[in-house]
C-alpha cells in the first residue's frame, strides 16, 4: 500500500514535469504573440514594446522562458500580463465562483442519473424505460446556448426572478433575502451544466445494470430465493457501481474547467470564462497556471480513482 | 413422486421467429433418486430445468404448456413470492461455470450464510456455524479462513465446491445440478463427481444432474432421460440404456463414445448437424439424420413406445423391428 502510494507520487511527479514542457511548448508554438495583440493601439510604440519584451522575458530562448516561468509559478510570484496582478490570486477568485457551480451541477447530475439509470435497466423495454431513453436523447441533441435561452425566458417571465451574473446588480439586502438571490442565480446554469451530463451518465449507469443483471452471479443469487430487490440492489448494484469509482476520480478536473458557454450565456465570473479571456489576449501566465492545476487535479484525480478502485473491488490489490 | 414434469413447453421468441427450446417434455424424480438429463448442447436441457426454478427470463422466453408438480404442487401456478420460497430451500441449483457464478464482490461465506438467512430465521452466529460446517462438507481445507475469501482467491474446484455448499444450505429435497464439472479439468472433474456420490448418500436428496458426459452418466445415474431437439428421445436405466438403446439418436452417441472404437479405426460421429429450434423438421426431429428413417418419419410425430419394464423410446420403426424379431 504504502509502497504504491510511494511509486505513484513518483510516476506522477515525472508526468507532471512532461506536462509542464509540452504546454509550455505548444501556448508558445501558437501564431501571435503578447506584444502584438493590439497593433494599432497608439500607446504601444517600438520602445514600449521592447521593454514589455524584456520585462518579461520574451526576448530570451525559450528554454531559459520555460525555467523563468515556472520558478515564478512555484514561488507564487507569477503575475498576470495584463493587469499585473498575481495569477494565482486572479485564479482563486474566479475559482470560489466556479467552485459552487461545479458542486451544484455534480450534485444534480450524480443524485438523478443514478436512480433513473438503474430503475430504466431494472424495467427494461418497459414505458418508463423508453421514456427516459427519450428524454435522455432529446437533452443530447438540443445545443446548450438554445436550451439555456429557453429556460431563461420561462423563469424570467414565469417567476419574475433575475438569473443573468452571480447576483442581481447592486443588491444591498442580507440574510435570507440575499441567500434566496444567490441561490436563483445559481441554480440554472446548475440545472443546464448537469443536464447533458445527466443524459450521458444515466445512459451509461443503464447499461452498466443491463449487463450486470446478465451475468451467472445474478442468476445465482435468484436461483438462492432471494427477493428482486436484494437481487437487483445488492447482487447486482453492487457490482455495476464500481466503473462509476473510477469516473468520480476523474471528475475532479472540471473543478478548474468550468465551462465556457454557460458562465458566457449568464455572465458568470467564473474559471472557463477567465481562460477562455487569457487564451484571446495570449496571456501565458494564466493559461499555463490554469493548465498546469488542472494537469494536476488530473493527476490527484486518477490517484483517487486507484485507491477507491482497490476499497471497493476486493479482486484489486495494487 | 418429488418432481414430475409433463408435456412442458418453453418457447423463445426472436425477431418474429419463435424458437421451440423445449418441445413437450416430460420426466420425473422420485425421492433420493439421480436422474441424468443427456443431450448435446442446445437440446433444450438446462431451459426445462430453469424453468423448474421459474428462472426463464420472460419476455423473450414464454412457458407455452405443460405442468412442473413438485411435491404435488403445480410450480407454474405460483407467484413469484411463493416461489422464493421453494427456491434454495426445497429446490436448488448448482450451474455450469463456478468461475462467474459467485458473485465478485462478497466474501464466499457472506454469500453462503446469505442461503441460510434467507429462508431460516437464525442468528449470525449460528449462520456462520452452518456455514463452517458446509464448507467441511464439501472438502474445503481450513474452512474458518475460507470464509473470509472472496471467489478469486478459490481455484475453479473450490469455487465449485462453494456453490455446491450453497445449494446444499437449507438442504433441499432436490437439487439442480447443471453440468456441474463440464467447466473443469478432468482430475478436478473426478473428485466433484465423488463428492456428489458421498453427499447424496448422507444426505438422501434427489439429484438431477445435467451432462452430456456419457462416461459421468454411467457413474452417476439411476435413471436416464436422451434427449434431442427439446423431446425426450429415450428413458431407461443406466443398465438398459448402456447396453440395449432403442432410439437411434441414443445409439450413435453410444457408438460415437472414443472407448467403443477399435484401434486405428476413426471415431464413430452421427452425420449431420442439430437442427436449429426455430426450423425443426417435420415430423421426428431426428429423422435427417437418422440411418433408420422411414417416409412416416417425415410426416408424423413419433410416439413414445414403451419397448420394456420402464424403458421408452420414441422410435416406433425400431419399436416395429424388435416386436417383430
Amino acid at each position: 500500500m504504502l509502497a504504491f502510494i510511494g511509486r505513484s507520487a513518483i510516476q506522477k511527479i515525472i508526468t507532471l514535469f512532461f506536462v509542464s514542457i509540452i504546454s509550455f511548448l505548444i501556448v508558445h508554438l501558437a501564431p501571435g504573440e503578447p506584444s502584438q495583440i493590439d497593433p494599432l493601439n497608439p500607446k504601444f510604440t517600438q520602445e514600449v514594446l521592447e521593454r514589455f519584451r524584456k520585462e518579461f522575458h520574451l526576448d530570451k530562448p525559450l528554454h531559459i522562458q520555460y525555467l523563468y516561468y515556472y520558478r515564478d509559478l512555484l514561488t507564487g510570484k507569477s503575475v498576470s500580463w495584463k493587469d499585473n496582478r498575481p495569477v494565482l490570486k486572479k485564479i482563486y477568485e474566479r475559482f470560489k465562483n466556479s467552485l459552487w457551480l461545479f458542486i451544484l451541477g455534480t450534485l444534480i447530475t450524480w443524485t438523478l442519473s443514478f436512480p433513473v439509470g438503474i430503475h430504466a435497466a431494472i424495467r427494461r423495454g418497459g414505458l418508463y424505460d423508453r421514456s427516459t431513453t427519450f428524454l435522455a436523447y432529446l437533452l443530447i441533441s438540443i445545443p446548450g446556448f438554445f436550451f439555456a435561452y429557453m429556460l431563461i425566458i420561462f423563469v424570467v417571465t414565469h417567476f419574475h426572478v433575475p438569473v443573468i451574473g452571480m447576483e442581481t446588480f447592486g443588491i444591498s439586502s442580507t440574510g435570507w433575502h440575499w441567500f434566496m438571490d444567490r441561490m436563483w442565480h445559481l441554480l440554472l446554469p446548475s440545472i443546464l451544466g448537469a443536464a447533458g451530463g445527466i443524459a450521458v451518465l444515466s445512459r451509461y449507469v443503464r447499461n452498466q445494470m443491463l449487463e450486470v443483471e446478465s451475468q451467472d452471479y445474478v442468476r445465482t443469487a435468484k436461483a438462492k430465493g432471494l427477493s428482486p430487490d436484494k437481487v437487483h440492489y445488492k447482487h447486482a448494484l453492487r457490482n455495476a457501481l464500481l466503473p462509476f469509482v473510477t469516473m468520480f476520480g476523474l471528475i475532479l478536473p472540471g473543478l478548474i474547467g468550468g465551462s465556457v458557454i454557460i458562465e458566457s450565456i449568464f455572465s458568470w465570473p467564473g474559471m472557463g470564462r477567465m481562460a477562455y479571456e487569457a487564451i484571446l489576449a495570449r496571456n501565458y501566465p494564466v493559461i499555463l497556471a490554469v493548465n498546469f492545476i488542472s494537469a494536476i487535479l488530473v493527476l490527484v484525480g486518477t490517484f483517487i480513482s486507484d485507491l477507491l478502485y482497490m476499497v471497493v473491488d476486493p479482486r484489486i490489490r495494487l | 413422486m418429488l418432481l414430475s414434469v409433463e408435456n412442458l413447453k418453453v418457447f423463445f421468441h426472436s425477431d418474429g421467429a419463435v424458437s421451440r427450446a423445449v418441445d413437450g417434455v416430460s420426466y420425473e424424480i422420485r425421492k433420493g433418486e439421480t436422474v441424468c438429463l443427456v443431450g448435446e448442447s442446445g437440446c433444450g436441457k438446462t431451459v426445462s430445468v430453469l424453468a423448474i426454478l421459474g428462472l426463464i427470463p420472460q419476455p423473450p422466453g414464454e412457458i407455452s404448456g405443460g405442468k412442473i408438480f413438485f411435491k404435488g404442487k403445480n410450480l407454474l401456478d405460483l407467484d413469484e413470492e411463493e416461489f422464493q420460497k421453494i427456491r434454495g430451500k426445497e429446490i436448488s441449483m448448482i450451474f455450469q461455470e463456478p468461475m462467474t457464478s459467485l458473485n465478485p464482490v462478497f466474501t464466499i461465506g457472506d454469500q453462503i450464510e446469505e442461503a441460510i438467512t434467507t429462508h431460516d430465521t437464525v442468528e449470525g452466529a449460528e449462520a456462520h456455524r452452518r456455514t463452517i460446517e458446509l464448507l467441511a462438507d464439501v472438502g474445503i481445507a481450513s474452512p474458518e479462513e475460507r470464509t473470509k475469501d472472496y471467489p478469486h482467491n478459490l481455484s475453479g474446484g473450490q469455487r465449485q465446491r462453494v456453490m455446491i455448499a450453497m445449494a446444499l444450505a437449507c438442504k433441499p429435497d432436490l437439487v439442480i445440478a447443471d453440468e456441474p464439472t463440464t467447466a473443469l479439468d478432468v482430475t478436478i472433474q473426478d473428485q466433484i463427481l465423488h463428492l456428489f456420490r458421498e453427499l447424496k448418500e448422507k444426505r438422501h436428496m434427489a439429484l438431477l444432474y445435467i451432462t452430456h458426459n456419457l462416461g459421468v452418466v454411467a457413474e452417476i445415474a439411476d435413471r436416464i432421460y436422451v434427449m434431442y431437439a427439446g423431446i425426450i428421445a429415450e428413458v431407461g436405466s443406466v443398465e438398459q440404456i448402456f447396453r440395449n438403446p432403442h432410439h437411434p439418436y441414443t445409439m450413435g452417441l453410444l457408438a460415437s463414445l472414443p472407448s467403443r472404437a477399435k484401434k486405428g479405426q476413426s471415431l464413430y460421429s452421427i452425420p449431420g448437424a442439430v437442427p436449429d429450434p426455430a426450423y425443426k423438421p417435420q415430423g421426428c426431429p431426428f429423422n435427417p439424420r437418422c440411418p433408420h428413417v422411414q417416409e412416416s418419419c417425415r410426416r408424423t410425430f413419433p410416439e413414445m413406445c414403451d419397448f420394456e419394464d420402464h424403458h421408452f423410446a420414441r422410435c416406433p420403426i425400431i419399436f416395429q423391428q424388435r416386436k417383430g424379431s
